[in-house]
């Protein structure tokens, strides 16, 4: 549903595609029918034959070569894996022969499939289900497949796929796959330190790394804050639009204990700032959408320097004045269009009512005072469930907002 | 800026629903998430009737199991992501009442997917480290349409949320995950149904939803990847619920959604120039909603019929909101 191109075709090309569609969907509801699809056919299909016995039956096996080509065409389909996977069990479970083997094709499988579909959640949840099947059938030979495992994720993530210019180095699914596998292996936080800085370097948008980054260090430990400011200046010298090092850049200055040794870092590259800045003012028009993140560095970190305050929250930033305001967020690292808009937009006034007769063009309530009981109370902070009368929603607003809003009450003597 | 050309829009959908060919067999392992896409953004137009009620409602019922959870489609394996998708269409049709006893069923499902951390699997038998926050948000709008929150252990819920958030405030699919906007919107979401919203730091939050905005006014999903019109409604009715959607521009957004949009047969792709679905055709819809009503967009709406409009969307529920607010 992602990604797919709208190729204007002339009428013959789309009659070609179309006979090639419903001869792919013969062959699939053929299949489909072996499955799990019943029909009058006296053949039970695979999911019948699963469901009728806890033995691994020999049906079983064609049923499993038969499907495995259909998971090229069914990888996203958890029935198909489903439906594998308990078989797959049984057969271990019952120590048939060559069930190592079978496990191990099953792993070729789903690699082949990954290669094809790196994003497929049924795939990596299925993967991971083999690798655990053959640790319970064989620990040894499991805990030797899981450290190839490792390797393999790293492979991923440093490649790139043939026909997509997308980097598999910020697949999540790769990511935690690696994580998840690692849960079974002894802890070893230092490879995976260096995978990130070796990611990183190969290129610095690699959010996924500066991610895993932020899990694996303690910016309270020595040296760390020096080392990793060191690497993300390195990132935004050499590419000051891409966001990722931005963010991870603003981390570091939020969460960094104060120390000396920061100012002294950043007061070193404030020169260096500089130069750069004089380089893209010369390139660019002065055009503030396009603004390369440097130029406004240098003010904000002037700033920094000059003892403004950082505002850790935009609670804060209510403080400051919108050209300060301006500087810091885009020193901070927002790209694009909504850094100017952010700051823009701070001011305009947000809707109030959210939840009361959103259709209606203007929401109005009309009460007659000789209609009213004694007293009456009224919602004006627009939460209530019982609108247009109190239902005490206020505190929780108050509460969340730090607003003093509170109900009319109209009482007769 | 363009109009929303609800008639086309509306024709895609029905037509995308009610053909049985290639695509309507391809998407098989997904078809009550795709039924609850239609039917919500058809209801959005105010057009719900073009699809057969009595048949949706039967095919919900198809794929409703012993267990009681709800698979995609019949001799499919059920699932808590199209249980959701299944109360959901039945929210829309107004039938939630047919579930009569077996709702107890229902929810008895949806509490045994729970793990002893808060987090939730997917499916009974499923492996317990396979969890995902889009399973937490499954399980509490499921139990939250059906009155029965209390079904889960909330506090371990909202636990394990908080301990899938990030260095930059964001939320991804397991603990220590990276973060990205679809899991934001789920973990925000859980909060936001369980009044524990406080959880989030909103302003680190915010800025990283904001930052989503790309000069195009598209959103994407992560930092460096490109712009998506369905993240115009993960990351956006997230920042609605952390009330932060001033911090996008809003026109840009709308223009880049409709600029998306099929001028030959309708619908809403991911982007400009590439095919249309119903699941990208709903989450557009939906996004034009809630800077229509959230904020005050103006949009042009066309068709052949009259006075016809873009009916609000919950943000945290993605229902149309008059089935959840008024009684």
């Amino acid at each position: 549903m992602h990604g797919r191109v709208k190729v204007k075709t002339s009428a013959q090309k789309a009659a070609e595609k179309e006979a090639e569609r419903a001869r792919k969907l013969q062959e699939f509801q053929k299949i489909k029918k072996k499955l799990y699809e019943p029909s009058e056919s006296k053949v039970p299909t695979f999911k019948q034959l699963l469901e009728s016995t806890n033995e691994f039956l020999p049906p079983m096996a064609d049923y499993l070569s038969q499907s495995s080509t259909l998971a090229y065409y069914m990888k996203d389909w958890p029935i198909l894996w489903q439906l594998r996977l308990t078989a797959l069990r049984r057969m271990a479970t019952s120590k048939q022969e060559k069930s190592l083997e079978t496990l191990e094709q099953e792993l070729d499988l789903t690699f082949n499939c990954l290669v094809d579909s790196p994003k497929s959640y049924s795939t990596w949840a299925h993967r991971r289900n083999i690798l655990k099947l053959i640790r319970q059938f064989d620990e040894e030979k499991g805990l030797e497949i899981l450290k190839t495992e490792v390797g393999l994720t790293e492979r991923m993530l440093m490649s790139r796929t043939e026909d997509q210019v997308e980097n598999q180095g910020r697949n999540f699914h790769c990511w935690d796959h690696r994580r998840l596998i690692l849960n079974a292996l002894p802890q070893d936080a230092l490879t995976e330190i260096q995978l990130t800085t070796k990611l990183i370097q190969t290129s610095f948008s690699n959010f996924s790394a500066w991610h895993y980054r932020s899990k694996l260090l303690n910016l309270e430990e020595e040296g760390v804050v020096e080392n990793e400011m060191d690497l993300v200046l390195n990132a935004v010298f050499t590419d000051p639009s891409d966001a990722s090092s931005w963010i991870y850049h603003r981390h570091l200055i939020s969460n960094a204990p104060d120390s000396s040794t920061l100012t002294n870092i950043l007061k070193s590259h404030e020169e260096s700032l500089n130069e750069l800045l004089e380089l893209e003012k010369e390139e660019d028009n002065n055009n503030l959408e396009n603004m390369p993140l440097a130029w406004v560095i240098q003010d904000g970190l002037a700033g920094y320097l000059n003892s403004l305050p950082i505002p850790r929250s935009f609670a804060d930033v209510a403080n400051l004045s919108a050209k300060d305001v301006l500087h810091l967020t885009l020193f901070f690292g927002t790209t694009g269009a909504g850094a100017w808009y952010l700051a823009e937009k701070l001011t305009t006034p947000h809707r109030q009512n959210t939840t009361v007769k959103l259709g209606s063009d203007k929401v109005v309530d009309t009460f007659k005072t000789e209609n009213i009981d004694g007293k009456a109370v009224y919602c004006r902070c627009w939460k209530s469930a019982k609108f247009p009368y109190c239902d005490g929603a206020h505190n929780k607003y108050n509460k969340e907002t730090g607003d003093n809003l509170g109900p009319l009450i109209i009482a007769k003597e | 800026m363009k109009s929303l050309e609800v008639d086309k829009h509306v024709n895609f959908l029905v037509k995308a629903a009610t053909t049985r060919g290639f695509e309507w067999e391809m998407t098989e392992y997904l078809r009550m998430s795709g039924i609850y896409w239609s039917l919500t953004a058809l209801d959005l137009l105010g057009q719900l009737d073009k699809l057969p009620r009595e048949e949706m409602i039967a095919y919900v019922f198809s794929c409703l199991h012993e267990n009681g959870g709800f698979s995609p489609a019949p001799n499919h394996y059920p699932t808590i992501i199209y249980t959701l998708s299944a109360i959901q269409v039945l929210v829309i049709l107004k039938a939630l009442d047919q579930l009569g006893e077996k709702k107890e069923k229902v929810i008895e499902f949806v509490k045994s997917l729970q793990n002893t951390d808060g987090s939730f699997i997917g499916s009974p038998d499923d492996d317990e480290e396979e969890t995902d926050t889009r399973f937490s948000f499954c399980a509490v709008a499921t139990l939250k349409l059906l009155n029965s929150l209390n079904a889960i252990d909330l506090d371990k819920t909202v636990q394990h949320i908080k301990a899938c958030q990030n260095f930059d405030g964001a939320f991804g699919v397991r603990v220590g995950s990276e973060s990205h906007a679809g899991q934001v919107f789920c973990c925000v979401g859980t909060l936001a149904l369980l009044e524990k919203l406080d959880i989030v730091d909103q302003e680190l939050l915010g800025w990283w939803l904001a930052d989503r905005q790309l000069p195009c006014g598209g959103l994407n999903g992560r930092p460096m990847k490109k712009e998506d019109v369905c993240y115009s409604w993960w990351a956006l009715s997230s920042l609605v619920m952390i009330k932060k959607s001033a911090w996008i521009d809003h026109k840009k957004l709308a223009e880049f959604i409709l600029s998306a949009a099929d001028e030959e047969m309708g619908g809403i792709a991911d982007r400009p120039g590439d095919i249309p679905d119903p699941f990208h055709t709903l989450f557009g819809i939906a996004g034009l909603s809630l800077l229509q009503y959230n904020n005050n967009l103006e949009l042009d709406i066309s068709s052949s019929k009259e006075n016809v409009k873009l009916k609000p969307i919950d943000p945290v529920l993605c229902l149309p909101s008059y089935l959840l607010h008024e009684k």
